[in-house]
C-alpha cells in the first residue's frame, strides 16, 4: 500500500534486529584485522614519571604500540583541551595512556601488561567543591593557551561560565511578597548503550577508513582528523548498525587511537570497549547542583528569578561548554519569570569527562524548576496546576533570551492531559501516601544542517543517500523513507536507505537533539520533491497529460480520475535515462536564524529554541511509609510533536523516554569516590526492568512548526526530560515533604519522612 | 563473558558425577549455571573442571511421600512454581520460586543449584531453613541427609563435601501454612532482605534472607512468639543477633529496619 504521512509505516531494520542478523559495529570484521587494546589510568590524578613500551613491542604478535609521543595534538568540540593519550599528566581514572594492536586478544592484553607505567599521584580534585575551592590546584595549568572555538568565558577550573541578566533583579526581589529558595542535587547518569563503543580502522591510500558505532559520523570525522592533524577528507567514517547511542556516541573516543594503530601496523585494527571501559569513558550526564530563588507576589506572580547551576565537567570539556549554555533557557522558559539573573558554571574535576545524554541538562534543570514551582504553589496555598496555568507561557511570551515564542502548546497540553487524567485539585483527599505530580517542559529541536539525495531506481524503487544515522529511534529506519515513499507514491519497503558514509552523502548534523526528522527530514523532503518533479515532467510527456492532473501512487504516475492513463515509475526511470539522464534529486537544509536579545547572555552558543515543542507529564505514585518504596501507579504524557508523521514510532520513543526517566528518577546513580568510579557494571548500576514500568498514557498534540517537514518537530529526545520532576513532585505530594535530590531511593524517602 | 580456561565433562548419571568429583581436586558442578557462571565471569570462581549435571533428568521431580515432599535437586524454579503438588502441599516453595529473578533465570536455575550455592541473598535457602528441610547428599559411600540448620555453613559455603552432589530436598507438607516476603528496590533484583514464616509442628519458624553470611533463623522473633508476644512486638526482634551487610541496596541499619517490617508482613500473611 502506498505510504502516507501519518501512517505507522514499519521499520526497515526491524526484522534484521529481531532475528539477530543485523550487522552491528561489534560484529564488523575486516580481513586480517588486529585486536587493539587501550592502557588506561587507574588513578584519577597524577604525573606520568615513567612510560616504557620497549618490552611490549617485543611480545610476539604485537604489531603496534602508540602513546602521546605519536599523537601530540589536542582536540575539543569547544575548547581544545583533550589529547588522545595523557601527556605528562593524568586527569581521570580511565584516561587512555597508550594503545596496542596485536594478532590476538591475549597478545594485546599481554602487551598492555608489559608496558611500564609509573604515575606520581597528584591531589585528587574529585568534587566540584574541591575544584572550586580558593587556591585549588589547576587541572589544566595551561588553560589560557587552549584554543576555544567560540571564545566562551572560562576561568581556571571553570571550563565555561554562562551568564544571563534581564530586567531589574534587585527591584523584583525588593518588591516581592515572598522569596522562595531551593537547592537541588542530581547524580551522574550513564547512557548504558547495550553495544559498547567499538570501531575498526584501516589506513588505505593515505586515508583513514573507520567503521564505527557513532551517532554523528561527521563530528567523529572532524574530531579524528583534528586529533591526527590531517584534512577532514582524509578520514572516512562508515556506520554499521548502531546498538544504542543516547548522546554518548557523538564525539570521537576510540577512533583516533584505532586510526593510529592501523597506520602504524599496516593492518586493520578493531577496538572494543569492555563494559567497565564504557562506564569509565562513556561521557555520562553530569552530576550537578541547582540553586533557585524566586521573588513572588501573594497571588503567585513571579517577579524575579535568580539561579545558579554547577555542572561537573570531569577532566575535559567535550561538548559540555555548548550544553551549559542551555541552562538558563531550560530554567526560565516555562513560566513568565520577570527579571532574571542566572549563572552556570561548568567545573573541571578529576573525574571521567561528562557529556551529552538524551535531554542533556534539561532533565535536572526541569527537575529543579518544577519542584520549585510546586514549592511556590504550596507555600502560597495555590493549587499546583492552577499556579502553572497562571504563569505558563502563551503565544507571544519571550524566552529567557528574548526570543518571541509562537505556537506555544502548554495550555492545550495541560487541558488535553486533564481529559485523560483529571487533576484532583487542591485539597482533594487521596489515599494516604499516594501522591500526584505534574511537570511541564519546553524542548528544543537541534537545528544542525543536513543534506540528502534521492534517486529513482530503474525498477521504480527509490534509494535515499544520507548520513543521517539510525540509533534505534526509527528516524532513519522508519521516518525518512516514509517521507520519500509518501512523496513518490511508493509502498513501504520500496525505499532503500544507504549506510551513513562521510564519503558518499552530504553533511549531516548527527542523530541528536531530536533533529533527524526535523532537519534531515526537510533535506530528504527537498530531494524527494526534486525527484517527484522530474517524474511528473517525464510522465506528463509520456501520458500527454497536464502535469497538474497527475498523481503518484501505487508505484505509478497516473492521471487523477483516469486510471487507465498511467505509467509505472520503473518505465519513467528507464525512459528518463536516455531522455534527460538518471532521475535524481538533492536536498539541503539549514535552519533560518532566530532573533533574540543578544545583549542579555554571555557564554552561550545555544541561545534560542528551534522547533520548540511543549510537554506535560503526570505521575501518580504510592509510597510505602515503612520501607520507603515508591511505586508508580500511573503515568501520562501530553506531547506536542508538531505533526504526527508516524504514530507508532512516536509512541515507542515516548515510552522509551519515560522508562529512561524512571531509571534516572528512582534507580540509576553513577557513583564516584575521590575520582574513582564505583559503578562499572550492571550488577550495581541498576536500570529499570519491564516490571518497573507503569502503564503510560500518551496524548499527542500537533502545533505545527513553520520550518520542520510537514510541520513536524523533534520527538524522541524530550520524553525523558520531565519524568524525574513529575515523579519527585508526586512523591513529595505523597509524603508531604520535599524530595529535592535524585535518585529517589527508599533511604531518601524514609529520611524525608522522618525529618 | 570471558572466564578462565576450564575443562568440561558431561555426567550421564548422578553416580558418574560423583565419580568425576572424586577424581578431580578442583571441580565444580554445573546445573543451570545461573549462580556459577557469573562467579566465573568475575573470576570469583575459576574451577579447573566443570561437571555438567544439567541433563540428569532423573533428578528433576516433585513427589509426595509419607507426609513430606521430595524435590529432585535439578528441578527448575519454573517447575517448582508450576507444581500442583507444591501448590497444594507446600505452597510457600512454589510461591517463592515464582518470584525468583526473571523468566530466563527461572527456566534455567535449579533448586539444588540455589541451595548448594548457599548465597545468603537467595530466596529458597531461607524458605528451606524455615521449613526445617532435609538435604540429601550422595557421595562415593552412599547417601546422607543433612538438616537445613546444619547445611548453610558460611558465605557461599555449605556442608556438602567436595565429592558429594545434592540429589534431593525434602520438605514437610504444611499446605498453605507458609509465607515468604521480600523487598527489592528494582523488580527482579536479589532480595535486599527477605523473610520466611512457617507454621510447623505447632510452632512458628521465621528465617531471614540477606541478614548475615548465611540464611538465618530469627531466633528472637521465634522466642517472642513462643512466649506469647504479639506480631508487632515479636517482629521488632527480627534483627537481633544478625550482622547484615551494607551495600548500594541498603545499609545494615536499613536492612535491620526492613527485617522487622517484613517479618511483621510475613506473619500477617501467615495469619491472613
Amino acid at each position: 500500500m502506498t505510504v502516507a504521512i501519518g501512517d505507522s509505516s514499519p521499520r526497515i531494520d526491524g526484522e534484521a534486529k529481531v532475528r539477530g542478523t543485523a550487522l552491528y559495529g561489534i560484529d564488523y570484521e575486516e580481513p586480517h584485522y588486529l585486536h587493539g587494546k587501550i592502557l588506561r589510568s587507574t588513578v584519577p590524578a597524577g604525573r606520568i614519571t615513567k612510560l616504557d613500551t620497549s618490552e611490549a613491542v617485543k611480545i610476539p604478535g604485537v604489531l603496534a604500540v602508540v602513546t602521546a609521543e605519536d599523537v601530540p595534538g589536542r582536540w575539543g568540540h569547544v575548547t581544545v583541551d583533550q589529547p588522545v593519550f595523557a601527556t605528562d599528566v593524568v586527569r581521570y581514572e580511565g584516561e587512555p595512556i597508550a594503545a596496542v594492536a596485536a594478532e590476538t586478544w591475549n597478545q594485546a592484553r599481554a602487551a598492555l601488561r608489559a608496558i611500564v607505567l609509573e604515575i606520581e599521584p597528584l591531589e585528587v580534585l574529585g568534587t566540584m567543591q574541591e575544584a572550586m575551592a580558593e587556591g585549588a590546584r589547576l587541572l589544566h595549568p595551561g588553560w589560557e593557551s587552549y584554543r576555544n572555538h567560540f571564545n566562551t568565558p572560562r576561568e581556571g577550573n571553570l571550563a565555561a561560565i554562562v551568564d544571563l541578566r534581564r530586567g531589574d533583579i534587585d527591584a523584583a526581589f525588593a518588591k516581592a511578597n515572598h522569596v522562595i529558595e531551593d537547592e537541588f542535587e542530581v547524580q551522574r547518569h550513564h547512557q548504558a548503550s547495550i553495544e559498547p563503543r567499538v570501531c575498526t580502522a584501516r589506513f588505505e591510500n593515505g586515508r583513514y577508513v573507520i567503521h564505527t558505532s557513532t551517532q554523528w559520523p561527521f563530528n567523529v570525522r572532524d574530531g579524528t582528523a583534528g586529533y591526527l592533524g590531517v584534512r577532514t577528507s582524509d578520514v572516512r567514517i562508515v556506520v554499521p548498525t548502531v546498538g544504542g547511542g543516547f548522546g554518548g556516541k557523538l564525539i570521537p573516543t576510540l577512533e583516533p587511537a584505532a586510526a593510529l594503530l592501523a597506520r602504524r601496523s599496516g593492518r586493520p585494527v578493531k577496538l572494543v570497549n569492555t563494559r567497565k571501559e564504557e562506564f569509565l569513558s562513556g561521557c555520562p550526564r553530569e552530576n550537578a547542583v541547582v540553586r533557585v530563588a524566586s521573588a513572588v507576589t501573594s497571588d503567585g506572580e513571579i517577579l524575579g528569578h535568580r539561579s545558579e547551576v554547577l555542572m561537573d565537567n570531569g577532566a575535559y570539556g567535550g561538548e559540555q561548554p555548548v550544553v551549559a549554555g542551555l541552562a538558563p533557557l531550560m530554567l526560565c522558559s516555562n513560566y513568565r519569570m520577570g527579571a532574571i539573573s542566572h549563572t552556570t558554571k561548568l567545573v573541571y574535576t578529576n573525574t571521567p569527562p561528562t557529556g551529552p545524554f538524551r535531554g542533556v541538562l534539561a532533565t535536572y534543570c526541569n527537575f529543579a524548576l518544577e519542584r520549585h514551582a510546586d514549592h511556590i504553589a504550596n507555600e502560597l496555598g495555590i493549587d499546583r496546576r492552577e499556579f502553572r496555568l497562571r504563569n505558563i507561557y502563551v503565544d507571544g511570551d519571550e524566552s529567557a533570551t528574548g526570543q518571541r515564542l509562537e505556537g506555544v502548546a502548554f495550555s492545550d497540553a495541560l487541558e488535553r492531559l486533564d481529559e485523560v487524567v483529571p487533576w484532583p485539585g487542591l485539597g482533594a483527599r487521596r489515599h494516604p501516601y499516594q501522591g500526584v505530580g505534574i511537570a511541564c517542559t519546553v524542548w528544543n529541536t537541534n537545528s544542525m544542517p543536513s543534506g540528502a539525495s534521492v534517486k529513482l531506481n530503474e525498477d521504480g524503487t527509490a534509494t535515499l543517500i544520507s548520513s543521517a544515522t539510525e540509533i534505534g529511534t526509527g528516524a532513519v529506519a522508519q521516518g525518512l523513507p516514509q517521507i520519500v515513499a509518501a512523496e513518490l507514491g511508493l509502498d513501504a519497503g520500496d525505499v532503500v536507505v544507504s549506510r551513513p558514509d562521510t564519503d558518499l552523502a552530504a553533511y549531516d548534523g548527527g542523530a541528536q537533539g531530536g533533529r533527524t526528522m526535523f532537519m534531515a527530514g526537510e533535506a530528504v523532503l527537498g530531494a524527494a520533491r526534486e525527484v517527484r518533479d522530474q517524474v511528473l515532467d517525464a510522465a506528463a510527456l509520456k501520458l500527454e497529460a497536464d502535469r497538474g492532473d497527475l498523481e503518484l501512487a501505487d508505484g505509478v504516475a497516473r492521471v487523477a480520475g483516469a486510471p487507465d492513463r498511467q505509467v509505472s515509475l520503473a518505465a519513467v526511470a528507464r525512459a528518463e535515462l536516455f531522455r534527460a539522464g538518471p532521475v535524481t534529486g538533492a536536498g539541503r537544509h539549514t535552519h533560518p536564524p532566530v532573533s533574540f536579545d543578544t545583549g542579555c547572555v554571555t557564554g552561550s552558543v545555544m541561545t534560542t529554541f528551534t522547533g520548540a515543542s511543549y510537554h506535560v507529564h503526570l505521575a501518580e505514585v504510592e509510597v510505602d511509609p515503612e520501607t520507603g518504596e515508591v511505586t508508580i501507579l500511573r503515568y501520562a504524557v501530553a506531547q506536542d510533536v508538531g505533526k504526527i508523521l508516524n504514530p507508532q514510532a512516536i509512541r515507542g520513543q515516548i515510552y522509551g523516554g519515560v522508562i529512561q526517566g524512571v531509571g534516572y528518577a528512582l534507580f540509576e546513580d553513577l557513583r564516584l569516590d575521590e575520582g574513582i568510579c564505583l559503578d562499572w557494571g550492571f550488577a550495581s548500576y541498576r536500570l529499570p526492568t519491564a516490571l518497573d514500568v507503569p502503564p503510560i498514557d500518551v496524548v499527542l498534540l500537533e502545533a505545527e512548526d513553520p520550518v520542520g517537514p510537514h510541520g513536524a518537530k523533534g520527538v524522541a529526545e524530550a520524553p525523558i526530560i520531565p519524568v524525574a520532576a513529575a515523579i519527585a513532585n508526586a512523591v513529595s505530594d505523597a509524603i508531604g515533604k520535599p524530595i529535592n535530590s535524585i535518585p529517589i531511593t527508599p533511604f531518601t524517602v524514609l529520611e524525608a519522612l522522618n525529618a | 563473558m570471558i572466564p578462565s580456561q576450564f575443562d568440561y565433562e558431561l555426567a550421564g548419571t548422578a553416580d558418574e558425577a560423583v565419580g568425576l568429583l572424586s577424581q578431580h581436586d578442583d571441580a565444580k558442578l554445573l546445573a543451570g549455571g545461573h549462580s556459577l557462571l557469573p562467579l566465573m565471569r568475575l573470576r570469583f570462581a575459576s574451577p579447573a573442571l566443570l561437571v555438567d549435571i544439567g541433563r540428569l533428568s532423573e533428578l528433576s521431580y516433585i513427589k509426595e511421600a509419607d507426609g513430606s515432599i521430595a524435590i529432585g535437586a535439578l528441578t527448575r524454579h519454573h517447575d517448582l512454581a508450576g507444581s500442583d503438588v507444591l501448590r497444594e502441599r507446600c505452597a510457600v516453595i512454589a510461591e517463592t520460586a515464582e518470584g525468583i529473578g526473571d523468566p530466563q533465570v527461572r527456566h534455567r536455575g535449579t533448586i539444588g543449584g540455589s541451595v548448594t550455592h548457599s548465597d545468603p541473598a537467595s530466596d529458597l535457602p531461607t524458605v528451606l531453613l524455615a521449613l526445617e528441610a532435609e538435604m540429601v547428599a550422595r557421595g562415593p559411600s552412599g547417601e546422607r541427609a543433612i538438616a537445613a540448620a546444619d547445611f548453610f555453613t558460611g558465605f557461599l559455603e555449605s556442608a556438602l563435601r567436595d565429592n558429594e552432589i545434592l540429589t534431593e530436598i525434602r520438605v514437610p507438607a504444611i499446605g498453605s501454612a507458609g509465607a515468604y516476603v521480600k523487598f527489592n528496590r528494582r523488580a527482579q533484583d536479589w532480595a535486599t532482605v527477605g523473610v520466611a514464616a512457617v507454621r510447623l509442628n505447632g510452632a512458628t519458624n521465621v528465617a531471614l534472607t540477606n541478614m548475615g553470611a548465611t540464611p538465618l533463623r530469627a531466633a528472637g522473633v521465634e522466642e517472642a512468639l513462643a512466649a506469647g508476644a504479639d506480631t508487632a512486638a515479636a517482629s521488632a526482634q527480627a534483627a537481633n543477633g544478625t550482622s547484615p551487610p551494607s551495600d548500594t541496596n541498603g545499609s545494615a541499619e536499613y536492612r535491620a529496619h526492613l527485617a522487622s517490617i517484613l517479618t511483621k508482613r510475613a506473619l500477617e500473611a501467615l495469619d491472613g
